[in-house]
């Protein structure tokens, strides 16, 4: 490894090249095509991120004629249990339409029927947002926009920190995760796009990737807005989907609105009860469960509109799934399951804080996607907010005459990262290491939670810390990667235990139930828990904000 | 061997070796970084990282045309490497724990350039122009790869050669009878095709200078190659009769004729010698006799070239040293010979040892000096430079806007070894005038695993083609040694490859998401689900 280091200069950073940083930077690109744009993604952008083999549908959309804006701030409060922020939320609810359409036109596929229109089903408590959508090649068309823009696009590089000037971020430090090498990105500001906290809990079936949020995703985003002074919230929605078992692959509303029956484990039908995942997993968890799917009743037609879509997008691998288990729609049924525990702000309610112009609470720096709280914003969430990040982001750029680096915090950062390799005979292979902090997020941060468990999930999490750095062992490039992915994963822990002991009450179904508070208790949580770092990172300073509203928009 | 948790799980990447070409599309596409490639040995040898293991078995399945794609992506001059390739490929073939002989994995590339129309190649794309200019100083191997890279990248290129015309030692050294100069001219045409700007007959320190060159261009690349010969620096070295390895061959394949009597000795036994061996049988010579310094095993020719000389009744001598030259009239008449004891001390450096008493006395009207070649020295006096003072990765000089490539560094080397080097020092060029981190990810070999078991159980039994060479007929026979093969025959040869090396799951942190599988040209990838889920 070399002392030295490329310098990449730009206006716009985009950290994570996945669905709201691919659409981020085609918007910076767009917006002003002299301007340069750079992207840090992990992997490789054609098809990095969640939606590798495309979607079935665009979860949000008001659709004119048939969904309102307004109606959207309506079911989406009720899905959120009122934690939910009013404007950020009508902003993505109000631009989706026209997001729609500006994916048609670079054809992306929305199914129309003989009537030409669109499919458009009920998935919220009120309301028809849920829009089919069938395009395998959805992220591959993303990634040659932003190619074709001219964007610059640094594939197998993780950001590992963020750069501040005062209080302003002024860039980012990635490292590439093959060769280690650090590359510095010097930019007038930065877009986080790098997803949630996928590998979070460990899965039912003992394979750390085999989750159903993207594996990329380690918090990542979290964590950099966090240690630069930025807010974070939701914490304690310690989300658990409820899909299809052993795979954690999804495929409920596809086969529901199709007509499928749910059944639990005495027969009893569900399927009329506006099943949701948070509905099903507590039937799961009072011991009626698995819940099953059966198509058997339905028309071949049906079963093979069905198969059509579940066997071509999102995750096609489905099929060899159920080939090897020998389950034919036809006869058989299809098991469901909780998942793994994750954090994300796309499905759920974690996420650094942002406002409707996507800016974070520190100068420069913006969020998008599954990385903000744009709550339970999917896909159109994160192509909205993708957009608007980049307008404000270019913007905030055009307003600076140039992007100053502190050289001392790069050189600082390659100090410790060339320490990591003292840790070359240390005894614990990294994996293990991830599955033993995973297994013990299992334990004590998955709900029910109490005190207890929460208090204990906080000193195993110390304890991790300092394991990571005495025990574990750092022998090559790929384990200093795991490295910084797992810190990012204990911190997550942490927050999550810390906000989880927060909030004295149950909210969100399972996914915040407390044994010790059962009830939830508008009268005092009716708000956000709010995490912002202490002196270090360990120090988890929190605190509590009002939920905004509509019309009040500059509370953030 | 690393084995962890993740590690020991089994692998649900599976590939059908009999579709893969090695491309290596799946592991750049995977997101999670979980693929890397078993890299065959014949690929980690070569020095321009030619997918050799995917022609050769796309010629195993009668895929002419999609091997020499793969060729074409990495090699603009696959005929002249077909024919005269130093072929580090071979020495390390695998197939040779089978049965001794590697496959004939340079001859392979001869076979598909004669095959497959060109017409069904197209150019390379070149890179939007970048409005830069390079000068790069000769046109050998070096220069011709730094000249082709850079211009696909999109810069101006103007190549400066102190001869006549561009080739280097591939135009006036290695014999036609090896090199057609007709395949030389096909390969340089694709060069001029692409815009690349000639500029012959210029020599610069003389006609132009290097300083002239910086102020044209916006950075240079010296491929100046090894254009000088050694002398022995013994006496009656000038004799009437006397001439040197490198500027006989060049007499000869510049049309003149040199004298050559009917006894001949080669000083030297280094491949200059051989090729100056060879020539002087075509020339007229009756009795020719190599000479050497080295024993028996120490001969530094390729061996191939060396059986070629003694099948058309070259002689050699190992382990003499050359004394002095006789002369008889004025002219050359025999050279004197002591015995060499040693040619390298215990620390591998030249320093040859001799029994003076030991003595052997050779007849000769011609004697040929091919004791070995430098670099002009004076071109680097003229402008201050140490070509041993340059970045070894990025071979960027002591000037920040010269780099240097090829044999001018570092002594003789081989055709593919200054390509490579050419190339080398084009992507430092490129990263240098886009103001990129000239270092940044080169010394990382890529996403590749070098240690693996190769498994030769189901080897082909066939046994390696003989390559068929024209029978020199005697004085004036400058036909190529080597002729072409036909399908079938190299086919079967093809078949001898045991295909070392695959794409694999290395890291188990698949997320069957299938991006790997969807983008493999030749659906030779199935993500299976991985055990635990299945
Ligand atoms: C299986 C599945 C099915 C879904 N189905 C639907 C659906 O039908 N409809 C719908 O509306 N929504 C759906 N969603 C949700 C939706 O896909 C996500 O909310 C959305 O794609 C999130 O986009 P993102 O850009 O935030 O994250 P991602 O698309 O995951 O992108 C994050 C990117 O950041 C990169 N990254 C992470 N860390 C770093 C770092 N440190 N440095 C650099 N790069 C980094 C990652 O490699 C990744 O490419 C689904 C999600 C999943 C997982
Ligand atoms: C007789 C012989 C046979 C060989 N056979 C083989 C073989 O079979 N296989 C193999 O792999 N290798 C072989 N080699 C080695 C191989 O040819 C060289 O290693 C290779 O050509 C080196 O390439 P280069 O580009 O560095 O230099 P060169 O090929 O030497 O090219 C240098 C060029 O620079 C030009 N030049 C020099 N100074 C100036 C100046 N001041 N201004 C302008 N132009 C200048 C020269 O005219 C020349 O054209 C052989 C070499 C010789 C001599
Ligand atoms: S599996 Fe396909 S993509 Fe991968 S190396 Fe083989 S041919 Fe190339
Ligand atoms: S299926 Fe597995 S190996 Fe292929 S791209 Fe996805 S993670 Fe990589």
């Amino acid at each position: 490894m070399r002392p030295d280091y490329p310098i990449i200069v730009c206006d716009v950073l985009i950290i994570g090249g996945g669905s709201a940083g691919a659409m981020a930077a085609i918007r910076a690109k767009e917006v002003d095509p002299n301007q340069k744009v750079v992207v840090f993604e992990k992997g490789d952008l054609k098809y990095s991120g969640c939606i590798a083999r495309g979607m079935d549908a665009l979860n949000i959309v008001a659709v004119p004629g048939i969904s309102t804006p307004e109606l959207y701030i309506e079911a989406n409060a009720l899905a959120c249990d009122g934690i939910m922020d009013e404007p950020v939320n009508y902003r993505m609810a109000q631009r989706s339409w026209q997001m729609l359409k500006k994916l048609e036109s670079w054809d992306v596929c929305f199914p129309l029927d003989e009537k030409g229109e669109y499919e458009v089903l009920q998935v919220h408590p009120k309301g028809r947002f849920c829009v089919t959508m069938k395009e395998p090649e959805l992220k591959a068309i993303l990634a040659q926009r932003v190619y074709d823009l001219g964007v610059r696009v640094i594939n197998r590089t993780m950001a590992v920190q963020l750069l501040k000037v005062g209080d302003q971020v002024s860039g980012a430090i990635g490292m590439n995760v093959r060769t280690g090498e650090i590359i510095v990105c010097k930019a007038k500001s930065v877009i986080l796009s790098s997803g949630g906290t996928a590998r979070f809990g460990l899965p039912n079936n003992g394979y750390l990737y085999g989750v159903y949020d993207f594996p990329g995703n380690t918090g990542d985003g979290y964590c950099l807005a966090y240690r630069a002074g930025a807010e974070l919230s939701g914490f304690e929605y310690t989300l658990i989907y409820y899909i299809i078992k052993d795979i954690n692959a999804p495929l409920l509303y596809i086969t529901l609105t199709r007509g499928a029956n749910l059944l639990n484990a005495f027969d009893d039908h569900r399927e009329k009860d506006h099943p949701s995942i948070k509905s099903m997993l507590q039937e799961h968890h009072e011991g009626r469960g698995p819940m099953r799917i059966i198509m058997s009743h339905l028309p071949e037609e049906k079963i093979r509109e069905i198969e059509d879509i579940l066997f071509t997008t999102e995750r096609p691998v489905q099929e060899r799934f159920f080939q090897g288990r020998n389950v034919d729609f036809r006869s058989g049924e299809i098991e469901l399951w909780p998942t793994e525990c994750f954090l994300c702000g796309g499905h759920g309610l974690t996420g650094v804080r942002v406002n409707e112009k996507a800016e974070t609470t520190v100068s420069g720096l913006y969020a998008a996607g599954d990385t903000s709280l744009v709550a339970r914003g999917h896909l159109s969430g994160a192509f909205v907010f993708g957009e608007i990040a980049a307008e404000s982001a270019s913007e905030f750029a055009a307003g600076i005459e140039s992007a100053e680096l502190e050289t001392e915090q790069i050189n600082k950062f390659i100090k410790t990262q060339e320490t990591r390799f003292d840790q070359s005979g240390n005894p614990v292979p990294i994996e293990e290491f991830e599955y033993k902090v995973r297994r013990i997020i299992n334990d004590y941060i998955v709900p029910p939670k109490n005190d207890y468990k929460l208090n204990h999930a906080l000193r195993w999490m110390d304890r991790f810390r300092k394991e990571l750095n005495e025990e574990v062992r750092v022998k090559d490039v790929h384990d200093l990667f795991k490295f910084y992915e797992i810190q990012n994963i204990i911190q997550c822990a942490t927050m999550s235990a810390l906000a989880s002991k927060e909030r004295k009450e149950s909210r969100w179904g399972l996914w915040h139930y407390r044994t010790d508070y059962q009830e939830p208790n508008n009268q005092d949580w009716l708000k956000h828990i709010v995490l912002t770092q202490g002196e270090v990172p360990e120090d988890v300073r929190i605190s509590h904000r009002e939920i905004v509203r509509l019309g009040n928009s500059k509370t953030l | 061997m690393r084995i962890n948790l993740l590690e020991s799980l089994s692998d649900n990447i599976i590939i059908d070796k009999d579709k893969c070409t090695f491309c290596g599309i799946c592991i750049e596409r995977c997101v999670l970084d979980n693929l890397r490639m078993k890299l065959a040995p014949c690929r980690q040898a070569c020095p321009l990282g030619v997918n050799c293991h995917g022609y050769v078995q796309l010629i195993a399945r009668g895929e002419e045309v999609e091997g020499m794609k793969i060729l074409w992506e990495k090699l603009p001059f696959p005929g002249i490497l077909g024919r005269i390739c130093s072929q580090p490929c071979e020495e390390i073939c695998y197939r040779k724990n089978v049965d001794e002989k590697p496959v004939a994995i340079r001859y392979l590339k001869r076979y598909l350039v004669d095959h497959v129309d060109n017409s069904k190649i197209p150019l390379p794309d070149v890179a939007v122009d970048t409005g830069k200019t390079v000068a790069v100083i000769g046109s050998g191997p070096a220069g011709l790869m730094a000249a082709y890279d850079l211009r696909v990248k999109g810069h101006a290129v103007t190549v400066f050669d102190a001869e006549e015309a561009p080739g280097g030692m591939l135009r006036w050294a290695i014999p036609e009878f090896r090199l057609p100069e007709k395949v030389l001219e096909k390969e340089l045409a694709v060069l001029t095709a692409l815009g690349i700007d000639f500029q012959c007959g210029i020599t610069i320190g003389q006609e132009k200078t290097v300083d002239e060159l910086k102020l044209e261009f916006q950075a240079i690349v010296i491929a100046s190659g090894c254009p000088k010969h050694l002398r022995l620096n013994i006496e009656n070295e000038d004799l009437p009769g006397v001439y040197h390895g490198l500027s006989f061959l060049r007499d000869v394949r510049s049309g003149k004729k040199p004298q050559v009597g009917e006894k001949t000795i080669v000083i030297g036994a280094g491949n200059v010698a051989v090729d100056a061996a060879q020539t002087a049988l075509r020339l007229g010579a009756k009795d020719v006799t190599m000479v050497c310094l080295e024993s028996d095993e120490e001969v530094p020719a390729f061996p191939w070239a060396v059986e070629s000389a003694r099948s058309e009744g070259a002689k050699m001598e190992c382990s003499w040293g050359p004394l002095r030259f006789s002369s008889q009239n004025g002219v050359v008449s025999g050279v004197e010979f002591q015995r060499c004891l040693q040619v390298y001390d215990a620390r591998g450096v030249f320093q040859p040892t001799f029994d003076n008493c030991e003595l052997l006395s050779l007849d000769a009207d011609t004697v040929i000096v091919a004791i070995g070649q430098v670099s002009d020295k004076a071109l680097m006096e003229k402008i201050e430079m140490n070509p041993q003072n340059i970045d070894p990765v990025t071979l960027q000089s002591s000037d920040e806007m010269i780099f240097l490539a090829g044999d001018v560094i570092s002594g003789p080397t081989s055709v593919v070894e200054a390509m490579a080097c050419g190339r080398q020092a084009a992507e430092s060029v490129d990263r240098f005038l886009k103001v990129q981190h000239l270092h940044y990810g080169r010394e990382y070999a890529g996403p590749i695993e070098t240690e693996f078991e190769i498994n030769t159980d189901n080897a082909d039994p066939a046994k390696r083609l003989s390559i068929s060479q024209h029978q020199f007929k005697g004085k004036n026979d400058f036909n190529e040694l080597e002729s072409g093969v036909d399908s079938k025959t190299a086919r079967q040869e093809a078949k001898r490859c045991l295909s070392c090396g695959q794409p694999f799951g290395k890291y188990r942190t698949c997320w069957f998401c299938l991006p790997c599988e969807v983008d493999c040209p030749h659906e030779a990838l199935w993500v299976e689900i991985p055990y635990l889920l299945r």
